[in-house]
């Protein structure tokens, strides 16, 4: 979007923003995420380059990452590269042909080519046609003999080189066939449909959406998010009631897919809070991806790592400051400038992601939350006595898990809880699900920490199947692009003691957290460390986790850094070539 | 029972009268009562919650056949919908979807319900007004296949939901009111498959892209108290007591006790009921499929608009074809015969459909297959 990237031009620069782009929403811009579709049936996430101009005002950053340099050139494998700056203007869903060779040119396929494959034009199917008493060869006399076609590879190689077109070079293997013409309509179209496949080099960019992403995501990345299908993410949006002007939690372990999709619904008056197990936050990918406006994301989104809950919001700040010292020795080295450029924009989104930790640890602590989701790997029950309490009363949540049996021991003492509270019949009797949770959990905190009374519970999963559509040729496709997904337990929080006016309890969390943090202060001195957490001093924060990808793509994340625009357009080409 | 709610706190619990099945949701600026019908002799205990479209959903009064969660989460994600969307329902028919639709678009955007029954309308106007949310929904009687969605809505639509009988009538209808401006969504619900492939055929002819059809159904699983039998008790059932026997048979004194464990060593005295007592291992709550699960609700159909992959003259055209036909010349589904289609990936049918519908400007061919579909 590009007024999130020239507000992200403008922050970096310290200029005001430029006027906005004219509204040309049906056209892919400069600096947005788009979804390529190719005809080789697969698909890319990309970000496209940002416009010229608003690189030359990134003074700070080393314009060849974004100008220059081949991170703007993707591979593609055998359908060969393309250069992203050509995609910039293309119009959204329409299908384009690659011509040429090298970065080629994109031309709008011509429509006689795109209607030979329409198999919704082959007018009605076997049975309809033999009712209408129209004639049509059938495959009765198709024998697979390997002989049917008389061009060979090297023919249609041969015919390549010599820069044939996508559409002759199909005709010329259609003429080539010997069989094409007695296969029935259908299957000539299916035939050319094929060959469309593996000879026309055709690409269709799209706008992204909260669907085609986690479409993308879970049919091309599932280990990823999860294995969260859309129809499972979509619920866990309607559960939890995740509304505009909402206050939003997510324990997110899914690459930010939970966290962008509560943000594309909280709207820009929510809030949401994203949560993660890591040790640093992990690049939450996909939020990005959506293209929501910079500063909307500065206004919405606050994220944090579970472990930095545990300090207090001035041992977070003070942690994410510059060592004494280090500002000055940054100047007197001989470092280019735009290297010092860059460990300074370094450090201000150190610092920045700090502020946000602060500020996410100060929210929690206010509770009173409209809506909780956990799509993440984490035990369900203690996920339930800590976070659930963070809701206000009467309010829902849902929790992913790619198990069932994981969820069916909370479900169990939710339920034998409030079924005694209501004076009804357990009906486990003589079970006792406590005994489930001792065995898999050690005494701590979190587990002696009162379980939260909550009703509406329901464990469920989904079935989901997708159609062919064809005149008198319908039915559930076969192939289910992995179809695991997981089951959600949902419910709603009510008061902890629901027939009395008295103030909540402080929640366990807040009571864990607390404690905690006397404990990591005594821990400081006894050892005489400067910081709580080893990898946070190192201004590059080195770890093993592989940090490039981590600044990167947190960095992305805000949409706010130019750096994010070179190294961003790198990682879905980095994705891809482990697809491959 | 009403009037004891206000006040209370949200989460809190009230005793439901008797014979009071706890109270229905009474909108969104009261309580919607969630109702627990305990054995309680006085009436259950009901909580007082905020409402919310999914507990509105399971206590509306219905005046038509709705749709449940499963269906409404995916059709929102499919059509994009955000705060902030305009769009377009039709038909309202009991509100279940349309309060949803309220909700997730929020005070910025605006949900164009369209009911042809005149008191479905009426009493969807009432309940929106009554939940608050007459200023985000507005209720329009009207025939939309035969009038349209009102020209002041020409253009103005993200997306537009068509739940009717004969969706392919209100497509082109439909593709009026989306913004022509930018890339937009139309959703169609439909039980059939029939009606399914009709419309499918309209989206097409009429200029839509990424046509898809799904069906998606939430499967509830119960938590019981499992218990199963152990072969090992059931073999030896009857036979552990010897040793007991031997033990207490020496000391004379235990008599009764002797008695007690001869009765169970004596089959022909014990219950069947007994024995499944008896040799039962409990596993502690298991999680079993529910019983009620819905076999099918409604096909789902999405498609694209794209500006400028579809001409108003061509377009127009197919309109009149896709209108202008009986409802027979449907083709029936097919029969099934050895020559079904061989089976294809639903990644490679997914880009065919894409690629089919992907030419910049609408296949000229289209319009007479439209008039042969309509013969």
């Amino acid at each position: 979007m590009s007024s999130a990237v020239a507000a992200a031009a403008a922050a970096a620069a310290g200029t005001p923003p430029p006027p906005p782009a004219p509204p040309t929403a049906h056209q892919a811009q400069h600096g947005e995420y788009v979804l390529l579709r190719l005809s080789n049936g697969s698909e890319r996430v990309v970000r496209l380059p940002l416009h010229p101009d608003e690189v030359s005002r990134l003074d700070s950053v080393p314009k060849k990452s974004i100008t220059g340099g081949p991170s703007h050139v993707l591979n593609l494998g055998r359908f060969g590269s393309l250069d992203l700056y050509q995609l910039v203007g293309l119009n959204f869903g329409w299908t384009y042909e690659r011509i040429g060779t090298g970065a080629g040119r994109l031309v709008p396929l011509a429509t006689e080519e795109v209607d030979r494959a329409d198999l919704h034009s082959v007018q009605a199917g076997l049975a309809i046609e033999a009712a209408d008493g129209r004639t049509s060869a059938d495959n009765r006399n198709l024998i697979d003999t390997n002989t049917s076609q008389d061009l060979t590879q090297d023919d249609i190689l041969k015919l390549k080189g010599e820069g044939v077109s996508g559409a002759e070079l199909i005709d010329a293997i259609i003429a080539g066939s010997k069989t094409f013409a007695e296969k029935t309509e259908f299957s000539q179209a299916k035939y050319i449909k094929r060959k469309q496949e593996r000879h026309l080099r055709t690409i269709q960019i799209l706008k992204t959406s909260l669907m085609n992403v986690a479409e993308h995501y879970y049919t091309r990345h599932p280990s990823r998010i999860m294995n969260i299908r859309p129809d499972t993410l979509s619920q866990m949006l309607s559960y939890a009631n995740v509304q505009p002007g909402a206050r939003v939690v997510v324990l997110d372990d899914c690459g930010g897919l939970v966290t962008a999709a509560a943000l594309s619904r909280v709207g820009d008056s929510g809030l949401v809070v994203g949560l993660s197990t890591q040790f640093e936050e992990p690049g939450f990918e996909v939020v990005s991806t959506l293209n929501m406006p910079a500063d909307q994301l500065d206004r919405t989104l606050l994220r944090s790592t579970w472990y930095h809950l545990s300090l207090s919001s001035e041992d977070i700040i003070s942690e994410g400051a510059p060592a004494p010292g280090a500002g000055a020795e940054v100047e007197d080295s001989a470092m280019p400038a735009a290297a010092v450029a860059g460990r300074k924009n370094l450090a201000e989104r150190r610092r920045k992601r700090q502020l946000c930790r602060a500020a996410a640890r100060d929210e929690l602590m206010r509770g009173n939350f409209d809506s909780l989701i956990v799509a993440a790997r984490v035990c369900p029950m203690e996920a339930v006595r800590l976070l659930v309490p963070l809701l206000a009363p009467s309010r829902p949540f849902a929790i992913f898990s790619r198990s069932s049996s994981a969820l069916a021991p909370t479900m169990a003492a939710l339920r034998s809880q409030q079924m005694a509270l209501d004076g009804r019949p357990t009906p486990y009797a003589g079970d006792e699900p406590d005994d489930a949770e001792d065995d898999a959990m050690p005494a701590d905190a979190s587990t002696t920490s009162p379980l939260p009374r909550a009703i509406n519970l329901q464990i469920h999963d989904t079935w989901t199947r997708e159609y062919q559509v064809l005149p008198g040729r319908s039915h559930p496709f076969m192939n289910m692009p992995g179809a695991a997904s997981g089951f959600l337990l949902t419910g709603i929080r009510i008061l902890t003691d629901p027939d009395s006016d008295a103030p909540e309890p402080l929640a366990g969390l807040q009571l864990l957290l607390s404690e905690v943090n006397q404990l990591r202060k005594r821990a400081r001195q006894v050892t005489g460390s400067s910081t709580y957490w080893g990898i946070s001093s190192n201004p590059v924060a080195g770890t093993s986790t592989g940090v490039s990808t981590d600044e990167s793509a947190a960095a992305a994340v805000s949409t706010e850094e130019p750096v994010a625009a070179a190294a961003s357009t790198e990682e879905p080409v980095a994705a891809a070539a482990v697809e491959q | 029972m009403h009037r004891e709610l206000i006040g209370k706190r949200f989460g809190s619990r009230v005793r439901g009268r008797a014979g009071t099945r706890g109270g229905r949701g009474q909108g969104r600026r009261q309580a919607a009562g969630k109702a627990n019908t305990g054995a309680t002799p006085g009436g259950g205990w009901a909580y007082l919650l905020h409402p919310s479209p999914e507990l509105w959903t399971v206590s509306l009064p219905h005046r038509t056949q709705i749709l449940y969660v499963a269906d409404i989460s995916f059709i929102t994600m499919q059509l994009n919908i955000q705060p902030g969307s305009v769009v377009v329902e039709s038909g309202t028919g009991s509100g279940s979807f349309s309060h949803s639709l309220a909700r997730t678009v929020g005070p910025t955007g605006h949900l164009h319900t369209f009911e042809y029954h005149a008191q479905r309308a009426e009493l969807a106007a009432e309940e929106f007004a009554r939940h608050g949310l007459a200023d985000r929904a507005t209720v329009r009687c009207r025939d939309v296949c035969e009038l349209g969605f009102t020209e002041e809505l020409r253009g103005q639509a993200d997306a537009v939901f068509l739940d009717l009988p004969s969706p392919w009538l209100a497509i082109g209808h439909a593709r009026d009111a989306l913004n022509p401006r930018v890339p937009t969504r139309l959703a169609s619900y439909s039980p059939c498959m029939e009606q399914v492939q009709r419309t499918c055929l309209a989206l097409r002819d009429l200029g839509f892209s990424e046509i898809r059809t799904f069906e998606t159904l939430i499967r509830p699983h119960a938590l019981r108290g499992a218990s199963q039998r152990s072969l090992e008790s059931l073999a030896r059932y009857g036979t552990r007591e010897l040793a007991a026997l031997e033990e207490a048979g020496a000391d004379s004194a235990n008599a009764e006790a002797v008695a007690a464990i001869q009765q169970k060593l004596d089959l022909s005295r014990v219950t069947a009921e007994q024995v499944a007592r008896e040799t039962q291992v409990s596993l502690g709550p298991q999680l079993v499929m529910g019983q009620e699960m819905r076999g099918h609700t409604s096909y789902l159909t999405f498609a694209t608009l794209y500006p400028g992959l579809w001409s108003e003259d061509a377009a127009a055209t197919a309109e009149e074809a896709v209108a202008g036909g009986p409802a027979e010349s449907q083709p029936s589904a097919a029969v099934p015969t050895e020559e079904q289609p061989a089976p294809e990936p639903a990644e490679g049918a997914a880009t065919a459909a894409a690629a089919a519908a992907g030419s910049p400007s609408p296949s000229s061919s289209s319009t007479p297959e439209a008039a042969d579909a309509s013969e």
